[in-house]
């Protein structure tokens, strides 16, 4: 082998070699980079670390608990949905309605029931609930919905009842449909109009509730 | 061996290394540059990427979901969309939407899905003996402007005509520039060993850089596949982290032969090197 360059350096030398070009590739490299990968790290990365399919919450409540008698209930005590858990179940007096409720109003919760809206409020929380369903399943009777009649809400947390104090035929883009300011508590049930029709339809078929009954939620 | 010729000999020592440094550096950021073009830049490559991640199989389901919620919500029969989910209609839809990202096409018409889903689903209610209504057309036509709309949204890949548009303007004089650093240092590394006319001065520089070239594209690209880039990132959607786990991991394994195919040049110049050395100790 040759005089100076010695055995040592056969392996030093490509070790110094590689070292150095990763560090100068990442040193030039990186801060161009960088401003990209955090923006995509922004658009596209999520809390959920892996694809959530959701629970039914309802399963987890034991036969001998009582959730009816509450008056309030206390934030720590309450398993919060996730979206796409099922964490509660929707009758209304008078009608055939009798649907699993989930938190969300994606596709996937309303071909399996009714879904929540998750930037509303839950039932207990002092604001205005917004759930929807299909017309054509799971509220296809929500037309039968009477004024005076009580919208029965059990959850995974305790038994909500509200009063039908209206019901209206809006348009999906009529804003005025809904109140997110509300600071009592009160429910918006909303299905597709006309009940039964074929393809999609612009309007909107509206009950609107009133709070009854059911612990409300106390932050300790 | 005279003082002034070690030093010489020193002088010359440190000229090759920092050239076969240089050689090392530019042959891989040509090697960086070959694999961009071979992947990144590939059309067909993201073709493959998009079949085999799983990425189709994520599109389908997304779009199955959807257009089952749409058909309750219409009070369609959801078998009507049976022939507008197969994995070979979303790959014609997906594929179309790469060629357009790479230029290679136009952007996606939906012009004849939509005439054909509006049909198949007229001519599904029609058998269940309901009159098409005017109305019903019009309920009609919304729904299937919606799924089409639902085509866009669950196969469309954002960013990503940002990044190749960027790539491709870059790519081109990056690898012409790249290339001629690449020849030019080869060059010299030549030029220095017509002066020294001693071959076994010549090829250990050759054989460190081909050395640390495998390194680079063997270790690096190891490493990063073994914390598994992305799979532990979470992404969101599932179908972009699926693509994002195949791309990124091929585009890596592309790094491989390149890293191995240097080893055997290096195995090659060493076996050369030694019996140069033994042929000469043979003939002292």
């Amino acid at each position: 082998m040759n005089r100076i360059h010695g055995r040592k350096s056969y392996i030093a030398l490509p070790i110094l070699f590689s070292v150095l070009t990763a560090l100068i590739l990442y040193f030039t490299v990186w801060p161009t980079v960088a401003p990209y990968y955090s923006l995509f790290s922004i658009l596209l990365t999520s809390e959920e670390q892996e694809e959530y399919n959701g629970v039914n919450l309802m399963e987890q409540i034991s036969a001998g608990e009582n959730l009816a008698n509450r008056e309030s209930i206390s934030v720590s005590e309450i398993s919060l949905p996730r979206e796409g858990d099922q964490y509660g179940n929707l009758t209304i007096e008078g009608t055939s309605v009798d649907a699993p409720v989930f938190y969300g109003d994606g596709e996937k919760q309303l071909n399996q029931g009714v879904g929540t809206y998750a930037f509303g409020y839950l039932p207990g929380q002092g604001g205005t609930i917004l759930m929807g369903a299909h017309t054509n399943t799971w509220f296809s009777d929500l037309g039968s919905a009477k004024i005076g009649s009580i919208i029965k809400l059990e959850t995974n947390y305790g038994v909500y009842e509200y009063k039908i104090v209206d019901a209206q035929v809006k348009d999906h883009q009529d804003r005025t449909a809904y109140d997110f300011s509300r600071t009592d508590e009160n429910i918006i049930l909303y299905t597709c109009y006309p009940f039964g029709t074929i393809g999609f339809t612009t309007q909107r078929y509206f009950v609107y509730g009133e709070y009854v009954s059911g612990p409300v939620w106390v932050y300790e | 061996m005279g003082h002034k010729q070690l030093s010489k000999e020193k002088a010359h020592y440190r000229v090759m290394v920092v050239l076969s440094f240089l050689l090392t550096f530019f042959s891989f950021l040509l090697i960086i540059a070959g694999v961009v073009q071979a992947t990144l830049l590939n059309a067909s490559y993201f073709k493959s990427v998009a079949k085999s991640s799983g990425y189709l199989e994520e599109c389908q389901q997304a779009l199955q979901e959807t257009f089952t919620s749409h058909a309750t919500a219409a009070n369609v029969e959801p078998q009507v969309f049976e022939s507008f989910l197969t994995q070979d209609y979303i790959a014609k839809i997906v594929n179309t939407n790469i060629d357009y990202i790479y230029g290679n096409g136009d952007v996606m018409d939906y012009t004849q899905i939509n005439a054909d889903m509006n049909q198949a689903i007229i001519a599904s209610i029609e058998a269940r003996g309901i009159e098409v209504t005017e109305d019903i057309e019009t309920g009609i036509q919304m729904l299937v402007d919606t799924c089409c709309a639902d085509y866009q949204n669950n196969t469309n890949l954002p960013f990503l005509e940002f990044v190749i548009r960027g790539l491709e303007i870059a790519q081109k004089p990056m690898m012409y520039i790249l290339a001629v650093l690449t020849i030019a240092v080869l060059f010299l590394l030549v030029f220095m060993w017509m002066i020294s006319r001693k071959l076994e001065k010549f090829l250990p520089f050759l054989f460190d850089c081909s050395v640390a070239l495998a390194i680079l594209s063997i270790v690096f690209p190891a490493l990063a596949l073994a914390q598994k880039i992305f799979e532990r990132v979470a992404i969101s959607p599932e179908r972009v982290r699926v693509l994002l786990v195949g791309y990124v991991n091929g585009i890596l394994m592309r790094f491989f032969p390149v890293g191995i195919a240097m080893l055997i040049f290096a195995g090659v110049l060493m076996f050369i090197q030694i019996r140069k050395t033994k042929m000469q100790n043979k003939n002292a």
